[in-house]
């Protein structure tokens, strides 16, 4: 028998540990929280423990185990609009469902309204050699370094007057920026596939468009993926900008904010503010359960696989 | 022969730039509208003084650098928000970027539980922000506190009270959950490497740690540098979660400038009379970040790139 | 491959949603209420923000309101009477983004911690002068809303054209709150010889309340006797509480600032009205401290004072008030170790701290007190209803009391002089859709009659003047009972200056900053509570801070 070569490496173990300890550290507070959600308001907060001077199980295994947090959270896990019906006014009730189609409108959409952009611009800056392009690059870093002060009264008004504020489609034109990092890793990626593979097409009569869409683009296709995925999971977690920009589109996010921060007694409870939470973050959770493999992408931006 | 070469060049060039143009144009124009339309107050508001009760601005075109520079000399808090600031960047951009390759190249060698790993480094980008603070907070302040008491019988203070634990534990939180989208995209970049140059590694008896340093980190250092790049741009505009965690209850010597902007003008009591002064410390931090910008650019990418 | 699949998906996926969305009449969401407006009624819409206050105290006035007008015709052509639509919500209606957005779809606002100028500026709100100034004769009131308003907060809101566009809604007062039944039972109340009394000494309540001390008013029969009359029997009454195996204080370790604020009352309580609301006009005479030297057995300390004239030009020289020195000092002392805390600092939510405080009762650490705001009791129903489902008893049940100020010494017993950190008003929208109905409302809600229930049912005051009667005063809780009673026998220091100075540099001024900011050994502090904890300054140290932070920035804000 052949002895393996394969010494485990002193960097896998120490490594390993590491990792392990930092699964760890993030098992035991999610696994709290699942546990609390799981217990009952009188358990967490009056049960007497002995060995605590507080009152409530908020440390330890559940005694007993209730789905009721989930059912209250579902029950009050909606937000009230008024709207115009029929002429009068009128109101409607978004539930967590109706809420996830607006989050979907709202993450989906901007997702690929910023991944196009920053990915037309990051291509045009890349790969053509004009002094605009160098302009592009310097003034994304600028954007990304200056902090803005105070716009958002400016922005409001603006899309007052375009007669896209409250809308979807104006809150994914608004979005629809490249001044970010995407550009630059967009940037960077186009900048490393070697400026050879457009000369051959060109040489081959292949026009820019299909230079772009046929051959350089599905090179950073991995890239495209995954900056799509990215934004699309932080924009299903956004409330802040949801909540001033479409109001009357309520999106999950912004019902999780709410739910947090409502006076109703029935809620006003850790177990079931938290378990308010994990009905919105199941979605995007089991999304990511699914797509997970597909994450492993492909992206480079060191140079083409031989 | 040369004539008609040149002109279907010169045709190609034309073809090109109305090519460049239509792919620029629509992303400028958003930007035209939705940011320099939108923003030009707030950026003129740094040469301008605000009157709180007429509500004007009025030209000043030195009032707010003074001012700013008395804070500089004759305060600690600006000097303190600096230092923090730099601080928080070596600690999430350096300390918790290497965290990030070393983590990356374990899931890319494929060791022992690393699919297993990567789900969890990457599931705190996946659960919305407010979860984590809520849960990261409870087991700072009581869990972990509650446990030693009951289990040890010693007490001890909460983490995120009092000088000595609560920066550290800040930093620890921000690294703890900036994990994700470095994980996908550094090892993304790792699968990228050809198998054949590892294979001569090996053929050539490197260890473990020389392949990392001397073969897999070099070809991955452009993705890196990308990434480097953009955190130095966002320097100051990072708040490090702090107000996440504390809303405006921060002492002074734990601001950082991201805090800082974000309290001069979102504190209620200061209302919008610290947004000129604020607009003022935006540009000036720009004027430091963007030429750091640069140079580490120029420092990772080398000189052909500029 | 797999990535055009993906993309494929999400296309579909959004396509979809989008066609869902928009098909729908009501934007994605199920009609509830068609007729939310009662189209055969003058109707108007009420925001109001759904915090410490909670809004049942406005459901309750609308259904007056809307009795009291049920026959009217005069608010819309061909309509009889009147119909309020309330909006209470916790996220939409406080802070800078309602102003910030300028957009308002509801009629009247009830807001908090916004600023007043901001929606002003943003051309938000209504000129309500003829409300504010109105008579309110209809409602057998002599005179107007102005005659109830504080003349600080007057000056200051009229300050850009002598226009009224808001009302001061309620008092942010912070302080401690005691349990009563805590301190009859263990005997936390002083009697005259300055020993500690218990209920079950004595034959009954009356005896028991006859043998208390005077307390710091001075006066017998009064809502404070028996409580601590001055600092050193309020450190007195701590020692007492950790003998006997309880806790003097629960507070919220998260916010340390409510700890901060609720100190602001006991600097102003020794300042006395008059001398601590120079702090907003910077006008007058002033007495300060010329030299503070501590004494080892007393709190009270030799203090050399000179009169001083205040202008804008050295208005740092008031933070020299020697009521300010003691306010840290008291801070210091009952914050500035683990002694009456418990043994550790905390690290808890502010909602967190009230439950604990209330459910305490029922676990082996019990707590005497509560650092918090006002409306803390109010805030707290959740754990109150909880507490009723696990151990039946009732909100009611419990009784609670502000404490009041302590006194520097015997000698200087009197009523109180409060400091409310407010930042909370009410307004109608600019663009309101039945102005008239609109104004009626709000001065039907300003009458002494309203006003009046509005304590009795939030425990809270209102920030103007008024009475409130012996029927709501007996609806009240017990703490909203001892609140009542405190704030008809005080005055009031409010956070607003139509200074110059304060009006340019409006930050600077803010309360949280005027009163906490220090500089010490060159470095600049914020947060007192912190200062004490870590050992990063004295109290008398913190208190030259103060100084001589604002004298160093003196020059700039001038300017």
């Amino acid at each position: 028998m052949r002895k393996t070569n394969k010494k485990v490496s002193a960097l896998a173990i120490v490594l390993g540990v590491v990792l392990g300890l930092y699964v760890i550290s993030l098992i035991l507070p999610l696994l709290w929280m699942l546990l609390t959600t799981l217990k009952s308001v009188s358990e967490y907060e009056f049960m007497e423990m002995p060995n605590s001077d507080r009152l409530g199980n908020m440390l330890w295994w559940p005694r007993g185990i209730t789905f009721n947090n989930y059912a209250t959270a579902y029950k009050y896990f909606y937000i009230d609009i008024d709207v115009i019906h029929n002429g009068q006014l009128a109101t409607a009730r978004f539930n967590i469902f109706q809420q996830f189609i607006n989050s979907i409108l709202y993450s989906l959409g901007c997702a690929a309204a910023v991944t196009v952009t920053s990915l037309m611009m990051g291509y045009a800056a890349a790969r053509f050699k004009y002094k605009f392009s160098k302009f592009i690059y310097a003034f994304v870093l600028v954007a990304l370094s200056l902090p803005i002060v105070g716009s958002m009264p400016s922005e409001i008004a603006t899309a007052q007057k375009l007669g896209i504020f409250d809308t979807f489609g104006g809150i994914w034109i608004m979005r629809a920026s490249f001044l970010n990092t995407y550009f630059l890793i967009f940037y960077a990626q186009f900048k490393m596939i070697p400026m050879d593979y457009t000369e051959a097409a060109k040489i081959d009569g292949a026009n820019p468009l299909t230079i772009m869409l046929k051959i350089i683009v599905p090179l950073a296709a991995g890239t495209t993926s995954t900056i799509f995925v990215l934004n699309f999971i932080a924009l299903w977690n956004d409330f802040q900008i949801p909540m001033v920009y479409l109001p009357s589109h309520p999106v999950a996010a912004y019902g999780m904010y709410r739910f947090q921060n409502t006076a109703i007694v029935e809620i006003a409870h850790t177990p079931t503010r938290l378990a308010g939470i994990c009905l919105m973050a199941l979605p995007i959770v089991v999304f990511y359960g699914i797509f997970n493999k597909k994450l492993n992408v492909n992206l480079s931006v060191g140079g083409i696989k031989g | 022969m040369e004539v008609t070469k040149l002109k279907r060049k010169r045709v190609r060039d034309v073809g090109d730039l109305i090519f460049y143009i239509c792919l620029v144009a629509l992303p400028l124009l958003q930007v035209v509208i939705f940011y320099f339309y939108v923003n030009l107050n707030s950026f003129a508001m740094a040469f301008q003084t605000y009157d709180q009760i007429a509500g004007t601005f009025k030209w000043d075109l030195g009032a707010n650098f003074s001012r700013l520079w008395q804070e500089l000399t004759k305060s600690t808090i600006l000097r303190d928000a600096f230092l923090n600031s730099l601080y928080v960047w070596v600690l999430t951009a350096i300390f918790g970027r290497l965290l990030a390759i070393l983590f990356s190249y374990y899931i890319y060698k494929k060791w022992i539980f690393s699919k297993f790993f990567k789900f969890f480094l990457f599931l705190p980008s996946v659960l919305p922000g407010i979860l984590m603070v809520i849960v990261f907070k409870f087991f700072a302040n009581e869990a972990i506190p509650g446990y030693i008491s009951e289990l040890l019988r010693k007490t001890i203070n909460p983490l995120l009270i009092g000088s000595k634990t609560l920066m550290p534990t800040i930093y620890f939180y921000n690294i703890w959950v900036s994990f994700g989208g470095q994980i996908l995209i550094y090892t993304g970049a790792m699968d990228q490497i050809s198998p054949d140059i590892i294979e001569a590694g090996k053929v050539d008896g490197v260890k473990t740690y020389q392949e990392l340093f001397f073969i897999v980190v070099p070809m991955i250092l452009p993705t890196v540098a990308t990434f480097m790049i953009a955190s130095v741009a966002m320097l100051f505009t990072d708040q490090a979660s702090l107000y996440a965690f504390f809303g405006d209850g921060v002492d002074y010597e734990n601001y950082t400038i991201g805090y800082y902007l974000f309290e001069l003008v979102n504190r209620v009591g200061n209302g919008k009379s610290m947004y000129t002064y604020a607009s003022a410390l935006g540009i000036v931090c720009t004027m430091i970040a963007f030429p750091l910008t640069l140079l580490v650019r120029r420092l990772l990418e080398g000189k052909e790139e500029q | 491959m797999k990535h055009k699949k993906l993309f494929t998906l999400m296309a579909t996926v959004l396509m979809t949603t989008t066609a869902m969305s928009t098909l729908s009449s009501c934007g994605g969401g199920t009609i509830i209420d068609n007729n939310t407006e009662d189209v055969t009624k003058a109707n108007i819409s009420v925001a109001t923000f759904d915090g410490g206050v909670g809004h049942a105290w406005l459901e309750d006035a609308v259904a007056r309101f809307e009795a009291k007008y049920a026959t009217a015709t005069d608010f819309e052509a061909g309509k009889t009477g009147v119909k309020i639509n309330i909006d209470p919500d916790k996220t939409k209606y406080a802070g800078n983004t309602l102003a910030e957005s300028g957009v308002l779809n509801k009629d009247i606002y009830f807001t908090e911690a916004v600023d007043y100028y901001t929606f002003v500026n943003n051309n938000m709100v209504a000129d309500i002068t003829d409300v504010v100034k109105g008579s309110l004769s209809a409602y057998g009131e002599s005179g107007t809303i102005e005659d109830k308003l504080d003349p600080t907060t007057k000056s200051f809101m009229t300050a850009k054209d002598g226009k009224y566009y808001m009302i001061p809604f309620y008092d942010g007062f912070y302080g401690f709150t005691y349990d009563v039944d805590l301190f009859e039972e263990e005997g936390f109340y002083f009697d005259d010889d300055g020993d500690f009394i218990r209920l079950s000494d004595f034959a009954n309540a009356n005896e028991f309340n006859a043998a208390k001390s005077n307390g710091p008013d001075g006066k017998p029969n009064t809502y404070d006797d028996g409580l601590p009359a001055t600092y050193d029997q309020m450190i007195e009454l701590c020692d007492q509480i950790v003998s006997k195996g309880f806790v003097p204080f629960m507070y919220s370790g998260n916010y340390p600032g409510y700890v901060n604020r609720s100190f602001f009352s006991w600097a102003a309580d020794y300042e006395g009205y008059d001398n601590f609301s120079l702090n907003n006009s910077f006008s007058g005479t002033a007495r300060l401290a010329k030299s503070i030297t501590e004494n080892a057995n007393k709190i009270e300390a030799t203090i050399e004072f000179e009169d001083m004239d205040i202008s804008e030009a050295n208005g740092y020289e008031l933070q020299r008030q020697a009521g300010k020195y003691y306010a840290l000092k008291m801070q210091e002392e009952l914050f500035g170790s683990t002694k009456y805390i418990g043994g550790s600092f905390n690290g808890l939510d502010y909602t967190v701290a009230q439950s604990d405080f209330i459910k305490s009762k029922y676990s082996t650490k019990r707590y005497a007190m509560l650092a918090e705001g006002v409306w803390w009791e109010n805030e707290a129903t959740p754990t109150f209803v909880e507490l009723e489902n696990q151990k039946g008893e009732k909100k009611s049940d419990r009784r609670f009391g502000f404490l009041p100020v302590p006194k520097v010494n015997e000698a200087a017993a009197g009523d109180q002089t409060m400091f409310s950190v407010n930042s909370s008003f009410g307004f109608i929208n600019k663009n309101c859709s039945n102005m008239k109905l609109a104004k009626e409302f709000m001065l039907f809600l300003h009458t002494d009659a309203e006003m009046s229930k509005f304590s009795a049912k939030t425990s809270i005051p209102r920030s103007l003047q008024y009475e409130v009667t012996a029927a709501d005063r007996a609806s009240a809780t017990y703490y909203g009972q001892t609140l009542i009673d405190m704030r008809s026998s005080s005055k009031v220091v409010y956070p607003y200056s139509a200074a110059n100075i304060a009006i340019k540099n409006q930050a600077h001024f803010e309360k949280d900053n005027w009163l906490g900011l220090a500089n010490i050994n060159g470095k600049d502090l914020n947060n007192a509570f912190n200062a004490f904890k870590d050992g990063k300054a004295t109290a008398l140290e913190y208190f030259k801070g103060l100084y001589t932070y604002q004298q160093g920035k003196w020059g700039s804000l001038t300017k």
